[in-house]
């Protein structure tokens, strides 16, 4: 019995739907609105590149490794390319990795903390397989599955996905066991609702709050793995930009051109940026109700 | 206590286990020949057969593990082909590096994150809050060779102050070796530092809205003695364990951050034996990267649990 | 009592407290005032949202953001508490004030020594250590907790709830304060145990002559411990007086219906049931491992039998209780009975039917024979479904036809006392009673024969409680339903069950109709639980 006056019963709010509701709300502080906008101007750049610059990534000039001005905001690297142009180019590899590596580590994640959930025994070695797998920093793991497929967008997908496992599958395991404690769930059951039903109608939805948290936090995880990877030159090979592996060419140069790196770089710290205030506001959000 | 130890005992053995399969494993999955690849450039027939020979791959897998495994436990590490010296030297010149780079970022982790997660811990003006927030949400999206790049930027090549590139052994010179040492422990530990600080900072809120926490300020507490001697001891598991899990995550930034400041440690090694495909080094690197990944989670559970009468006396 | 002879230590006079949202400000606490005189005990008595709590931590100058004192005086003696500085009110604080709170498991440290959290609030207020460890004994022994020495060193959790709320009220006496506020100080606890920390506080308050204010939402605490009693309502004060006065004679409608809904132990009790047919639900000699299925690798743990071989019938239209305290077993027996857990023994019989193995086909026939009602009606919705939602899938799994369901769901929630429209609603938006009778509406839809209801108006404010039960008698008298209601609460039991069966440690100790256990209990358990349940009358004061 609290006997804190009750302030949610008094609002009238306009979406009703409660699922909606929350969300909306992470999207309507200061953090939120930052985070998105700035995600929506890098993606809008990233699908703009090739009509921004039709001649693609790779066009050379005699005038390499100067500074920013007006005709080359980034400055130009060593063999005279544009750096803005890469690191347009660059990002729009960084932004598929991610949009593919991330969900697909959420699906299957979510998948096997499911199973887990369902099972004692699949439960419990599921806990092993995915303690094996934190014991590899992502950096080291990486580098295992590239020493297999080779360097490349599909090994940093891997590497990623695999990466992120451990995350989403105690994560979703722990959230539908706990939800499975619920009364509501108990309430489903002796009503009679079938076992699947229960899982899909209730425990689900209900679950999927702390996955789509830990989510948006490991897409700034998986910008510092393609990034770290490329910049040691595990990542995505040259001529093709990634924003790590234009730090990788900056390095080269960073005495004799000290510029290079601070467009690459500040785009990814834009990148993870975003996506960093995106989490918080959603945690918030997620967490109030 | 003791009982909560031998518990956690099998599950780390598998784990160690698993992960050792895995090691091995792994570079025998990369595509092409690896007796060739070790055998050097342009080698003829024999002198891949020799090699194959020598390095057992003709043998069973299954004996080829285990007398890798069995070297292990005899301290045993054996030949890297490549650079044609035992793999336990090769680790023991590069041991060095590594360890103070990752002991001094360590330090900086837990001391920065200490520091940030009880200043955001503590009841803060509108203003500072703000300020604060800003500060740690910025380093979380930063990640160690960003700060790396931005230290070079602003120490090595701006100021001129600090070396950037290069290493001197504390050992054979400490102020020396400390200026080399100082700017990548910082890069590598500030991101890390503001996870700590975050997940303290939470916690210790969390703590706050506890009825413990007004209990002693019925009693008549101040400000710092509620802090100091109620919220933080209760709020301290969360960023205990992921101080055990940092620590794993440090050495893997030390492979990038040794890159970028061009020291040569363990990590340097790694990317070098990736690179060459040097195989026994990669899965003997590999499972000492696992050993001590899980070895520091381990720590820092029995820390937790040793801070924690509740698990203490009753396991 | 005699009429007060000393100044009062604490005078209250139009304390406001506000709480300011983005849509409105709220005055939780509006214009309260009330004298405190040593040796007496003063209640204020009040449903959730009343205003009680805020205005005791008003008092205390700790009311949690975004909450605001507004306005009043607070003099204790001649100083005004709202004119000290921070520094000087943190001496007041656990000096002259103390206070003691709901949930002791929450309001002691889990990771600092009981000794030590007495020795602080002493040593806060300049205590040299020494003596302060000799005072925390002597403490520990005046509050009853055995081997003083041996509770100084040890942590909360090795203690139970009772002994918890008692370490808590040492830590409020240490330093000898004029003024002790109670907020809520037995609602987390068992009968039998709030029996013992009521006496422990009548004994202090002769012993020590020190001031209560005591917070409850309880009438029959408030009939035992107060001499005098405000009544809130909304942040206001609706009727003060001498408790005997206003719990006898209240005047204003609110207090008046409060107390008609305030079930009592002098009640007439309901018609004598008789039996018509065979029981809807047997249970014989059932037992329940709440251990079974814990395995680990190395061992199995020991068998545990929370239902321990128990026998309980219910017939269409008759109400059973099941009484008993925290931990005797009960929601395991209910949820036994329902299938969520196994049994170890024993038979139960749904509709003559034994379904003890809870085959699929054996489930499907509880499912249609005994539903299930929820102590939580906040946890027992689903959030992310709408009331309709929630019903109609009740209405689904009992094979109703989809032409009819959206046509029973209203006739449900008509029977339920609500209104159709609201089937479109998510459970946020409903009251803690509103969404009991969709719970119950939902438990209806496959037209069971046998309700479980598991405190079904434990959560419940007692307006809210005495309306649920209404319901549930009107249901029991249209439908012919059998119900095993489960609760804690004697006064309740009383007045909804025709039979009572009284559970202490996975066992029935005893069980006859309601006047046979009322009037003549003969087991020693059931005698003691009801001479520690509180009575509504000032006279029959312990």
């Amino acid at each position: 019995m609290a006997d804190t006056p009750s302030f949610a019963a008094n609002r009238r709010p306009r979406v009703k739907n409660p699922v909606l509701r929350r969300y909306l709300t992470a999207f309507r502080t200061a953090r939120g609105i930052a985070g998105s906008v700035i995600l929506l101007v890098l993606v809008a750049l990233a699908l703009l590149a090739p009509v921004l610059y039709p001649g693609g990534y790779d066009v050379q000039s005699a005038e390499s490794l100067r500074g920013p001005s007006l005709a080359h905001p980034f400055g130009t690297d060593q063999l005279g390319r544009d750096l803005l142009t890469r690191s347009l180019f660059g990002l729009r590899i960084d932004l598929t990795i991610v949009a593919v590596a991330v969900p697909l580590g959420m699906v299957v994640g979510t998948t096997l903390g499911l199973i887990g959930a369902l099972s004692r025994v699949a439960g419990t070695v599921l806990q092993r397989v995915l303690d094996v797998i934190i014991g590899f920093p992502g950096i080291v793991l990486g580098m295992c599955i590239i020493l297999i497929m080779g360097p490349g967008w599909s090994a940093l997908v891997i590497a990623i996905t695999v990466s992120s496992l451990p995350t989403f599958g105690r994560l979703s395991r722990a959230a539908m066991l706990s939800q499975a404690q619920r009364e509501y769930v108990m309430a489903a059951r002796t009503l009679g609702v079938s076992r699947v039903t229960i899982i899909t109608r209730h425990i689900l939805p209900n679950a999927i709050d702390p996955i789509l948290v830990a989510g948006a936090v490991f897409v700034v995880h998986a910008i510092f793995i393609e990034a770290g990877l490329s910049i040691i030159g595990l990542g995505i090979q040259p001529p093709e930009p990634s924003l790590g592996s234009l730090l990788n060419q900056g390095m080269r140069y960073i005495t004799q051109a000290p510029t290079y790196v601070l467009g690459p770089t500040v785009v990814l710290f834009l990148l993870a940026l975003s996506f960093s205030l995106i989490s918080d506001s959603l945690n918030k959000a997620v967490n109030r109700a | 206590m003791i009982r909560y130890l031998l518990g956690r005992i099998p599950s780390i053995l598998l784990v160690i286990f698993l992960a050792s399969i895995v090691a091995f494993i792994l570079p025998r999955l990369a595509p092409g020949d690896p007796a060739v690849v070790m055998a050097g450039p342009d080698p003829t027939p024999e002198q891949v057969e020799a090699v194959r020979e020598a390095a057992g791959f003709n043998r069973p897998l299954i004996e080829q593990y285990l007398s890798w495994v069995l070297g292990l436990f005899r301290g045993d590490l054996g030949v890297s082909f490549i650079l044609n010296r035992p793999i336990g030297e090769l680790i023991l010149s590069r041991v060095e590096s590594t360890l103070q780079l990752a002991g001094l970022a360590a330090v900086f982790m837990i001391l920065l994150g200490f520091a940030l997660g009880i200043l955001g811990g503590s009841r803060l003006r509108r203003g500072s809050r703000l300020a604060l927030d800003m500060f740690n949400t910025a380093m979380l999206a930063t990640p160690p060779f960003l700060v790396a790049l931005v230290l070079i930027l602003v120490f090595g090549i701006w100021l001129r102050i600090l070396p950037v590139s290069g290493e001197v052994g504390l050992s054979e010179n400490f102020g020396l070796g400390l200026q080399y040492l100082l700017l990548p422990a910082a890069a590598l530990a500030l991101t890390q530092a503001a996870v700590v600080g975050r997940l303290l900072q939470t916690s210790m809120l969390t703590t706050r809205g506890e009825e413990f926490i007004d209990l002693a300020v019925a009693k008549g507490a101040s400000p710092a003695r509620v802090t100091f001697r109620h919220v933080l001891p209760a709020s301290l598991d969360a960023a205990i364990v992921s101080i055990g899990l940092r620590i794993g995550e440090l050495l893997s930034g030390a492979i990038i951050i040794e890159a970028i400041f061009a020291r040569n440690g363990l990590g340097q090694l790694a990317v070098q034996a990736v690179n060459n495909r040097d195989y026994f080094l990669i899965q003997t690197l590999v499972i000492g990267a696992v050993v001590i990944a899980v070895l520091s989670q381990l720590i820092s559970e029995v820390v937790m649990a040793s801070l924690d009468p509740r698990i203490r006396l009753e396991s | 009592m005699t009429a007060p002879t000393h100044a009062p230590v604490l005078q209250v006079d139009a304390l406001v407290t506000t709480f300011t949202t983005p849509d409105e400000v709220v005055r939780a606490v509006d214009d309260v005032s009330f004298v405190l005189y040593p040796g007496r005990i003063l209640g204020i008595v009040g449903e959730s949202g009343s205003g009680k709590s805020v205005t005791a931590r008003s008092i205390m100058r700790m009311v949690h953001a975004p909450g605001r004192v507004e306005s009043g005086c607070i003099m204790l003696g001649d100083r005004d508490l709202r004119n000290l500085d921070e520094r000087a009110m943190r001496s007041v604080r656990g000096r002259d004030v103390a206070m003691i709170f709901q949930d002791p498991q929450a309001a002691l440290n889990p990771v600092i020594k009981i000794g030590d959290q007495i020795i602080e609030s002493l040593q806060i207020h300049g205590m040299g250590a020494k003596k302060a460890k000799a005072r925390a004994l002597e403490l520990l022994s005046q509050v009853g907790i055995p081997n003083p020495e041996e509770a100084f060193e040890r942590y909360q959790h090795q203690y139970s709830g009772g002994m918890r709320q008692r370490v808590v009220i040492a830590i409020a006496l240490a330093n000898n304060p004029s003024v002790l506020i109670a907020d809520e100080p037995t609602t987390a606890l068992d009968v039998t145990i709030q029996a013992q920390i009521l006496e422990l506080l009548r004994k202090l308050r002769t012993d020590l002559g020190i001031a209560i204010l005591l917070i409850t939402h309880d009438m029959g605490v408030v009939a035992e411990m107060c001499d005098d009693v405000l009544v809130m309502y909304k942040g206001k004060v609706v009727e003060r007086g001498p408790t005997a006065k206003v719990l006898a004679a209240p005047e204003h409608e609110y207090t008046i219906s409060l107390m008609n809904a305030v079930p009592r132990m002098d009640s007439p009790l309901r018609a004598p049931f008789e039996p018509s047919g065979p029981p809807a639900l047997e249970v014989s000699d059932l037992r329940t491992d709440v251990n079974a299925g814990q395995r680990s690798v190395f061992r199995r743990k020991a068998p545990f039998y929370a239902v321990d071989g128990v026998s309980i019938a219910v017939h269409p239209g008759e109400t059973v209780a099941l009484v008993g305290e925290s931990g005797c077993g009960k929601s395991t027996l209910s949820r036994t009975i329902v299938g969520i857990y196994g049994s170890a023994g024993g038979t139960i019989r749904v509709g003559g039917r034994d379904v003890t193995a809870m085959t699929p086909a054996d489930r499907r026939h509880v499912t249609r024979g005994v539903q299930y009602v929820f102590q939580d009606p906040y946890s027992s919705l689903n959030p992310r479904r709408t009331a309709g939602q929630s019903i109609e899938e009740a209405l689904r799994v009992a094979g109703t036809p989809a032409s009819k369901i959206r046509e029973r769901s209203i006739e449900l929630m008509r029977t339920v006392g609500l209104p159709a429209e609201h089937l479109d609603r998510y459970p946020y938006a409903f009251s803690g009673g509103q969404r009991q009778r969709i719970g119950i509406a939902r438990a209806l839809a496959g037209k069971a024969k046998v309700l479980v209801l598991d405190e079904p108006v434990s959560a419940l404010d007692v307006s809210i409680q005495a309306e649920i039960l209404d319901l549930l008698m009107r249901l029991q008298a249209e439908h012919g339903l059998g119900y095993l209601f489960i609760s804690h609460d004697l006064a309740v039991v009383r007045e909804i069950s025709h039979r009572v069966a009284v559970m202490y440690k996975g066992k029935i100790v005893e069980q006859g109709t309601t006047q046979e256990i009322f009037e003549a209990a003969r087991d020693p358990y059931t005698q003691r639980l009801l001479a520690s349940t509180p009575k509504l009358d000032v006279e029959d004061r312990p």
